[in-house]
């Protein structure tokens, strides 16, 4: 009873607002702490100033060449961007096929799962001096890490959904004619769709953390070498701009993809 | 033109989680004559599904062979189209898309084909919905057009209106006679319901409990509409309700006996 009431006795505030509450009490807290000395502003930087950082990093005039974040974040954002999209994109083809081989067919399961199963466990990060030996400091260091991170979700959802396909829908497509090659992509693909959204969605999270993990260490440019770079200077302020950068990038990515995934599963019982 | 021939067929599963081995069919023999109307009907768990799922070549009989116009039945084809109890609805795809999917590289005008069959089966205005948007009743009726709109010979049916309620369950018996009498398919048809058997079949196959047999054959010479409180109706019910009965009891009392065992 109790919730119900809370249910509808909190119409009053608009969703929106009661939304926001929370986060801008949080940063004004932080900015009131670090103003009174509370919070040391060498070690934490006031939203205010991360706010003016942030405008210049992404808006500001090259007039100082030694400063690396003025007016750079929009190349540093697309190298991280691009590094996501080719690793996951990918990931997301080889994933989607191999997964849907796997779950359909015994011959390949029984070649390819036990590999999988055997590189599955061991963390992507584990890859990273492999990475860099093999590809060198470049961007197919970083796309390498993202498309194997991004790879195994995928498949190992894809590979569940093509499993789960419902027999009778088999049968009712072997009934109305149609052919065992034609109902690889006619009902099991259809059919596993659900799952290998999940897949994707998880598989690109995974993509966002391993390009700044990539970009710390293997690759030379991009938001994740500008997070670790700013560290070396003490940049405070632009280690929190590139952090939030990095989250509202991975937020609006997962959106589209969210946004993709309902168009397409909008036959769905729940989705 | 099909006839449909079941020589001493017997199907058995393996239990691989109990080692046991499960008759669920036992020497059923019958033919089933072109554009027959056939009901069977058996206590629940006699091996009715087992028997449509042979003809329609989901599975191989054990023992014993099947046959459609001599030829022995290896795999499904859309000369034997099902009517499941679950629908078996592509749910990724429209009422229309449904209805379409077996007239790949057949009907040159699929779509006005498939629209024909929505007519048919009283769904227009739904062509674009999908399953979930449909009722129970409606699903079931999608999934008769989708087998319909391949011109199967034979119509092979689960107790397809199990799940309906009464009233819509009347009207779609009396669509299938009307569509039945316009294309004469030959029809085997599985139900629980003996009212529904009366109304429908020409004759009737009441199988036995587990391991199915054939127990009984009865022709329903009548015409049709008919009207289920006529005096020979009453007869022939209460000659089915004392078999089915009976077998039913026989069913509880070995699986009792099973349990204690
Ligand atoms: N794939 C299978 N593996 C093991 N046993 C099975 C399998 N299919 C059916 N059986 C068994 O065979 C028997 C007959 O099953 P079937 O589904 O044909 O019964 P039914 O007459 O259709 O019952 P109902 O009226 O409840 O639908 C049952 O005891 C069932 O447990
Ligand atoms: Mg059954």
């Amino acid at each position: 009873m109790r919730s119900v009431a809370r249910r509808t006795g909190r119409g009053a505030v608009p969703a929106a607002v009661r939304r926001l509450l929370t986060p801008v009490i949080v940063v004004l807290l932080w900015e009131g702490l670090v103003r009174v000395g509370v919070l040391d502003r060498r070690f934490i930087p006031p939203p205010s100033v991360v706010l003016a950082t942030w405008f210049v990093w992404i808006f500001g005039r090259g007039t100082t060449i030694s400063d690396p974040y003025v007016g750079t974040w929009l190349s540093s954002a697309r190298d991280s961007a691009v590094r996501v999209a080719l690793g996951f994109g990918a990931a997301a083809v080889v994933g989607v096929a191999l997964g849907t081989l796997v779950g359909w067919f015994r011959a390949a399961e029984d070649l390819v799962d036990p590999l999988i199963q055997l590189l599955r466990p061991i963390p992507i990060t584990a890859w990273v001096p492999f990475a860099i030996i093999f590809f060198g400091f470049y961007t197919m260091s970083a796309v390498f890490l993202i498309g194997l991170g991004a790879f195994f979700p995928i498949v190992v959802n894809t590979t569940a959904g093509v499993r789960q396909v419902p027999p009778i829908l088999v049968r009712a497509a072997r009934m109305l004619g149609t052919g065992s090659g034609e109902i690889l992509f006619r009902v099991a693909l259809p059919a596993a769709l659900p799952s290998i959204f999940t897949g994707l969605r998880l598989g690109l999270g995974v993509a966002w953390v391993l390009v700044i993990v990539a970009e710390m260490v293997a690759v030379k440019s991009g938001l994740g070498y500008a997070l670790w770079n700013s560290y070396y200077y003490l940049r405070t302020d632009v280690i929190v701009a590139a952090m939030f950068s990095v989250g509202g990038l991975g937020f609006l990515s997962d959106r589209i993809l969210v946004r993709i995934a309902a168009h397409a599963l909008r036959w769905a019982e729940a989705f | 033109m099909a006839v449909l021939t079941i020589e001493n067929v017997s199907k058995s599963f393996r239990d691989v989680s109990r080692g046991e081995t499960i008759a669920a069919l036992h020497e059923v023999s019958c033919t089933i004559g072109d554009q027959e109307f056939v009901a069977i009907l058996g206590p629940s768990g006699c091996g009715k599904s087992t028997l449509l799922n042979i003809l329609a070549g989901f599975d191989a009989p054990s023992h014993g062979r099947v046959l459609v116009d001599g030829r022995p039945i290896a795999r499904p084809g859309p000369d034997r189209g099902v009517v499941f109890q679950e629908y078996a609805l592509f749910p990724w795809l429209t009422v229309q898309q449904n209805i379409e999917f077996g007239l790949r590289g057949r009907a040159a005008d699929r779509s006005a084909t498939a629209r024909r069959y929505v007519e048919l089966v009283g769904l227009r205005g739904f062509e674009h919905r999908y399953p979930k948007e449909l009722s129970g009743g409606m699903r079931q009726r999608v999934s008769l057009a989708r087998v319909l709109a391949v011109d199967p010979a034979v119509l092979l049916m689960d107790e397809p209106f199990a799940a309906l309620d009464a009233l819509t369950r009347q009207l779609m018996q009396r669509e299938l006679l009307e569509i039945w009498a316009r294309t004469r398919k030959t029809v085997v048809f599985v139900t629980h319901s003996i009212d529904e058997a009366l109304t429908l079949a020409d004759r009737l196959y009441i199988m036995s409990a587990r391991p199915g047999r054939i127990l009984e054959v009865i022709d329903i010479d009548l015409p049709r509409p008919r009207d289920l409180a006529a005096p020979q109706v009453n007869d022939l019910r209460g000659r089915i309700n004392g078999l089915i009965e009976g077998e039913v009891r026989r069913a509880f009392m070995e699986r009792a006996q099973a349990l204690d065992g």
